[in-house]
């Protein structure tokens, strides 16, 4: 019961601190959008939401380190998964040293107040994501084509390799079928799994180096395509679907359903003998 | 009626020692103060009461249940910590309501009383961030009084506050030590101390270096 009424406390205290940074990502989701149809989404028979969610997740084609193969990071896939983690970065440490100390004591649960934070810091990403589904729903009402369908000649354009099996589907489509999960639920699931991380990391470090870590993972992923790097699993451009050394989503799914669990267990502990202090202590 | 036993209550901070073998009985009804200059360890010592922070050797037991053990936090206890927060957007009966629906003791006739009794008014729309200083820590002790608490910590309760403040405070503590509860109060004005405390701790680098009961400190 308790629990419940923390996570209410939370979204309610929670959302309403981060509500500012939720309107400058719809911003940002508008941008993104306006910069695809001007850019790899020009000229496509019919621009799908699969079309725009594809290109805002697909991150980049493997990286092969070699003499003029310059690393770029890939901004805006970087960008579209570090924004929700710096949502989620400050809320938990500032309602410790704040307001939370009242409720934390009225709850009489560390276990409670841990658990729903880790609700919360995944709500915050759902919450976001949902947004980013908002906006795209948007273009799509206003010329575009509502179908989870993206187009063979977008995948063309941003895979200059894709795998055999994809080159030989028929039609002008890939099926939403096909690739829904990978594009509408595997960031999601990633991102939640590294906020939780995050969370953890910031009870023993500052959240800014915690951050900073988050950061690096995702550099590090697009640098190696490597099935133990998770943000290769957030890259819709490095499914086995499409490329032929790709990661496979399952093996995603469990990684980082594994590490969320591994974090709130390890944050949970952490936590029970955490010590609540002032920010200046 | 509730007892606790700080029993060699030492606690080290990033290896500097906050608090150092500190033991001490308080018991239900009484007011007792806590005295020393800053860092001399009051605030620590509040907190682990709170259990907010864990004693690096030693325990704290309340009514012969460990703190930290057999519980995570005192089973009824109202606090103000120095410089209390509350949520900006919200006002002061709203950020109390939220606070009171997480166990449900407290009607919003109990907190609309409790705001009457600090002397904010509770049908104030204003926010929170518009709060004076003296306001803020008005709600602050509301806050910590406003479920009955079998125990309450107040430490400097009456910074910020003019001469009308104080003696609301100290009327509060009065009221609270004719409920049953346990008061404990920290303040840096030896005279207010004085007039509130039944029993007084001196502390000192983190020891407990006096132990004075009645008015004299």
């Amino acid at each position: 019961m308790t629990f419940f009424k923390l996570c209410k406390y939370d979204l309610k205290s929670g959302m309403r601190r981060e509500s500012v940074k939720y309107l400058v990502c719809a911003i940002l989701f508008l941008g993104f959008c306006v910069g695809f149809i001007y850019t790899k989404g020009k000229g496509l028979e019919a621009r799908t939401f699969g079309d725009f969610l594809f290109f805002i997740t697909a991150g980049m084609e493997e990286y092969i380190p070699m003499p003029g193969n310059i690393f770029m990071v890939p901004a805006l896939w970087v960008l579209m998964i570090l924004a929700p983690l710096y949502i989620t970065l400050y809320y938990p440490f500032y309602d410790l040293t704040a307001y939370g100390k009242n409720v934390l004591i009225n709850a009489k649960s560390r276990l409670a107040w841990w658990l729903s934070k880790c609700f919360w810091a995944i709500s915050c990403v759902f919450i976001y994501y949902l947004l980013l589904w908002g906006v795209i729903t948007l273009f799509c009402v206003c010329g575009g084509k509502l179908s989870l369908d993206i187009s063979k000649s977008l995948i063309f354009r941003l895979i200059p390799m894709p795998s055999e099996d994809f080159c030989f589907t028929e039609g002008d489509f890939l099926q939403g079928e096909n690739f829904a999960f990978q594009i509408l639920f595997m960031p999601i699931l990633i991102v939640s799994a590294l906020s939780v991380m995050q969370m953890t990391i910031s009870l023993i470090i500052k959240p800014f180096f915690s951050f900073c870590i988050s950061a690096g993972i995702l550099v590090l992923s697009a640098y190696y395509l490597s099935p133990f790097l998770l943000g290769n699993y957030a890259m819709s451009q490095r499914s086995d679907l499409l490329i032929d050394n790709g990661v496979h989503m399952q093996t995603g799914i469990i990684f980082s359903l594994a590490l969320l669990t591994l974090s709130c267990v390890v944050g949970l502990c952490i936590f029970m003998r955490y010590d609540i202090l002032n920010k200046e202590e | 009626m509730m007892h606790i036993i700080v029993s060699h209550v030492s606690k080290t901070i990033k290896n500097n020692p906050v608090i150092r073998d500190i033991s001490m009985e308080l018991h239900s009804g009484v007011v007792y103060g806590f005295k020393g200059i800053n860092g001399s360890g009051k605030t620590m010592l509040m907190r682990l009461i709170c259990g907010l922070i864990r004693p690096t050797q030693g325990e704290i037991s309340m009514n012969g249940k460990i703190l930290g053990k057999d519980i995570s936090f005192p089973e009824s206890i109202g606090i103000f910590l120095e410089n209390p927060a509350f949520l900006d957007a919200y006002s002061g009966f709203q950020n109390l309501k939220l606070l009171a629906s997480i166990k449900s003791v407290a009607s919003d006739a109990d907190i609309r009383n409790t705001l009457l009794r600090v002397g904010l008014d509770p049908d104030s729309r204003k926010n929170y961030k518009k709060y004076s200083l003296g306001m803020k820590q008005r709600l602050g002790i509301a806050a910590a009084v406003m479920e009955k608490p079998d125990i309450v910590i107040l430490d400097e309760p009456t910074n910020s506050l003019d001469e009308g403040g104080v003696n609301l405070v100290k009327r509060i503590v009065q009221d609270e030590k004719e409920r049953g509860a346990l008061v404990i109060i920290s303040c840096h004005d030896a005279e207010i101390l004085k007039g509130l405390s039944d029993e007084t701790f001196l502390l000192e680098q983190g020891r407990l270096v006096g132990h004075i009961t009645g008015g004299n400190i």
